[in-house]
């Protein structure tokens, strides 16, 4: 298919960087027509930057995309699907109170405005019936309202968009891209999915990212592998199976020096700190596992394999599985209200949405580093004493090298590694004896990233117990004791990660995939 | 107001802040000019006393924005208190004030339960009680103004412990003083904003944030019904309507001090810049005896004007 015909859309040497960091460095990328590509790699590889650089939802630093022989420079979404690319979002943008053919045609309603400004609605009824029947969907009525149907007819329906968008700018074969189509939906609806996209590529061509290697394989004409923003490797027929991707996919050079290895405790005989025994729920299955004092344990696991819900039982914070146990120093927590219990037996927390659940943006450093520990700077009258609570943020600030003004600044103004330490010393304030992470280090930059693991390995020889969930492989290598697999909410796999005989990428991922 | 000025730099905002006050003095030291009246002993202590009422509503109203949360019940429940002390103070005296502001705090207590519990949003359920509460008004008086001739009652408003300044600036000083203590250096405080922030934020804390909510709703319906009743001694009498106006203005007097209207940004302590804003504008147009329509029309100019002036305004964030 391809090297005959030319590529309709193609994006060279492209980068792109958010506050400095690269996260996508010299991508190249074709799309040939009829083709289904896949955009396979890890998190953080820049998958999911490279679509929306394509869907004009990010412009590129530098580099150069051709789309239809013709230069290609979207200032914004709307421009690409006016250019014919169309992208079906993860978190759907069909909004769920409008009517099927409302959504079609969102913002579009002008061109079926007649010269007094009454929208035609039924010359919308009927393009959008078209394209619905065209595309084998004739069960779902324009008529209705959007969310009563289903997510994977939602999908259908973007699709559908995307079809009747194109024709009507004149595009006789629109690029659609798939960001995680895969993510929110059961077997039979991903069957479905694919068997509607192998039949409409006679008319399109397609741009994949899913978590799952297996639907590359068994959907993708041709595969490409972004490793740290860069092209690793391209798959196209027969090259293309699981195994050939994830091993272009991982095998990145640890430094063992970054994640100060040297610093892993050996732990022979430590007490144990807290013990899960049989967690189960919605997306976690019977997970038992315990941590000494002064041990680091890693879970990994693709997005959605429960370890962030694991983490979020630990700690007790909602939904949490409600079933087993948390035994902290030989106690069992209760179930209701098991976050308060835990906090108070000094469990700490620091959550994977800093924004949202880690900082308050406009309150002070001092102000959220007491935040967890209001009674420790109160005076005696029971009011909160500034001066204690300024010297706990100066103790913390120089502890944790935060980089900040002083203990007033407002939190918005840090960088996200410095708020990163602002939401550990919050923890560390109220003297915590096991610190649960989840993500610690998304979004901060390389610098900030090795302070943070300075700042775990000195909590470890404290003594403090650690759990650390991450989608990041070699920060998961490279900093645990221990590591636990999840993949369809069970644990998978375990091994020991002693500091002279760390496992491998490879070994871990192929219990992940 | 130097220490709300203060406190603006702490926050590396004093530039607009400044801005605000500087406008404000500059607008009074005008006023002074133009209307001669102004600068009366007589007119100012009439501005100190509205001041004073308004402030105290809108400190509780601070807290319940800051949680991202409002409070519209806020001059029904004004009016039900100030009634209820014309009604109760002829048999019960001065212990009318307690028992008014008791009824204001349940009243707060019912719209904080409501919401958190029946999980309906604090706008809708104030609303609500807003209506019902100002018909409770209408049963309590059948639906005529009542006096109030006690003079004990009177005295809380109109009298002068420090010779010049009115008890009820005094009342509100003091309040005012312990909202900032509070806003600044409490758990609930803190928690207050941190809810506005974002609300998983006290959960992860181990913070019961439905019992944070509760709290802050009485105290909004307790400040609302001293408001209230503070209002009616002054006045000499309650009518049936008479703090419907404060609904709105505590919120503006709120917002034009610099909280966020979707909470999580501000301080109680901002609140003071806000409400004379308010209280000095009526009354200037009051004394250049400009049309009523016209100075409703000039005030909400001035309130957006001020609006502008000494918001945060986010520029990448949606604006609802």
């Amino acid at each position: 298919m391809n090297g005959v015909a030319a590529p309709i859309y193609s994006m060279r040497n492209a980068s792109k960087r958010f506050n400095g960091i690269a996260v996508v460095e010299g991508i190249d990328l074709d799309v040939f027509p009829n083709e289904i590509v896949g955009i396979a790699g890890e998190n953080g590889a820049g998958k999911s930057t490279t679509l929306k650089m394509i869907a004009g939802i990010h412009a590129p630093n530098a580099g150069s995309m051709r789309l239809f022989g013709k230069s290609f420079r979207p200032l914004s979404y709307t421009h690409a699907v006016e250019a014919g690319i169309s992208m079906v979002f993860q978190e759907q943008a069909l909004i769920p109170s409008l009517a099927v053919y409302e959504n079609i045609f969102l913002s579009l309603e002008p061109c079926f405005t007649s010269r007094i400004g009454i929208v035609d609605r039924d010359a919308m009824i009927a393009v959008s019936e078209r394209h619905l029947q065209n595309l084998g969907l004739g069960y779902i009525d324009p008529r209705r309202r959007t969310g009563d149907y289903a997510f994977h007819d939602r999908q259908m329906i973007e699709i559908a968009k995307a079809f009747a968008l194109a024709e009507h700018f004149h595009i006789d074969h629109p690029i659609i891209l798939l960001d995680e189509p895969t993510a929110a939906i059961g077997e039979r609806e991903i069957k479905i999915l694919f068997e509607s996209i192998r039949r409409y590529r006679r008319r399109a061509s397609f741009v994949l990212i899913t978590h799952r290697l297996v639907e590359y394989v068994e959907l993708c004409d041709r595969i490409c592998v972004f490793k740290d923003g860069r092209n690793v490797g391209e798959f196209a027929g027969e090259e293309i199976s699981e195994q050939s991707l994830h091993r272009a996919m991982v095998g990145r050079i640890r430094d063992d020096e970054y994640f100060m290895e040297t610093r892993q405790l050996s732990l022979v005989g430590a007490p144990i700190a807290i013990s899960a025994h049989g967690l189960s729920g919605q997306n976690v299955k019977n997970v038992s596992f315990e941590i000494r004092k002064g041990e680091v344990l890693g879970i990994g696991g693709l997005v959605g394999c429960g370890k962030e819900a694991v983490a979020r039982a630990v700690v007790g914070f909602e939904p949490f599985p409600p079933n087993g146990t948390v035994e902290l120093g030989g106690e069992v927590l209760p179930l209701r209200g098991r976050g308060k219990a835990a906090i108070k037996r000094g469990v700490g927390f620091v959550p994977k949405e800093r924004k949202s659940e880690g900082i308050v943006p406009y309150m002070s450093v001092q102000a959220n580093m007491s935040l967890a520990s209001l009674p420790l700077v109160s005076s005696l009258s029971g009011f909160l004493s500034r001066s204690r609570e300024r010297r706990l943020a100066e103790k913390y600030i120089n502890r944790l090298r935060v980089r900040c003004n002083g203990p007033t600044q407002l939190c918005q103004f840090l960088s996200g590694g410095n708020q990163q330490k602002v939401v550990i010393a919050k923890w560390l304030a109220r003297n915590v004896q096991v610190l649960v992470l989840d993500n610690p280090t998304r979004g901060v930059d390389v610098g900030g990233k090795q302070e943070i693991y300075s700042v775990l390995r000195d909590l470890a020889e404290e003594g403090v117990a650690i759990l650390l969930v991450t989608d990041d492989l070699p920060e998961l290598i490279g900093m645990s004791n221990r590591i636990l697999v999840m993949r369809d909410g069970e644990l998978q796999f375990e091994c020991s990660a002693p500091a002279d005989n760390k496992p491998t990428e490879q070994e871990l991922v192929q219990h992940m995939v | 107001m130097l220490q709300a000025a203060r406190a603006g730099c702490r926050d590396g905002e004093l530039g607009r802040r400044a801005i605000t006050i500087f406008v404000f003095m500059l607008a009074i030291a005008a006023f002074g000019l133009v209307a001669p009246s102004f600068g009366t002993l007589a007119n100012i202590r009439a501005i100190e006393l509205s001041s004073s009422v308004l402030l105290l509503a809108s400190i509780g109203a601070t807290f319940v924005i800051l949680m991202g949360s409002i409070d519209l019940s806020i001059g029904a429940v004004a009016s039900f208190c100030g009634m209820l002390v014309a009604r109760l103070s002829p048999d019960l005296g001065l212990w009318s004030v307690p028992i008014a502001c008791v009824v204001g705090l349940v009243f707060g207590a019912i719209n904080g339960l409501v919401y958190v519990h029946l999980r309906i949003p604090s706008i809708l359920v104030t609303l609500g009680t807003a209506t019902t509460i100002s018909g409770a008004v209408l049963f309590i008086s059948d639906g005529r103004s009542l006096s109030v001739s006690n003079p004990a009652v009177i005295d809380i408003a109109q009298g002068a412990l420090a010779i010049v300044v009115p008890n009820a600036v005094l009342i509100s000083a003091v309040i005012y003083g312990a909202a900032v203590l509070i806003g600044d250096r409490t758990r609930f405080g803190r928690m207050t904003l941190a809810i506005g922030s974002d609300e998983q934020i006290a959960v992860l804390m181990g913070v019961r944030v439905n019992a944070i909510k509760v709290q802050a709703f009485a105290l909004s319906g307790l400040l609302a019904g001293l408001a209230g009743v503070l209002l009616a001694a002054r006045l000499g009498s309650a009518t049936v309507t008479m703090g419907s106006y404060m609904t709105l203005d505590t919120i503006t007097a709120v917002v034009v001090g610099g909280t966020a209207i979707t909470g999580g940004s501000g301080n109680v302590r901002l609140t003071i810049i806000g409400v004379p804003f308010i209280t000095t504008f009526s009354d200037v147009m009051n004394i250049l005896a400009l049309p009523p329509y016209l100075q409703t029309i000039i005030q909400g100019t001035v309130i957006l004007l001020a609006v502008l002036l000494n918001t945060r305004r986010a520029s990448a964030e949606d604006v609802k």
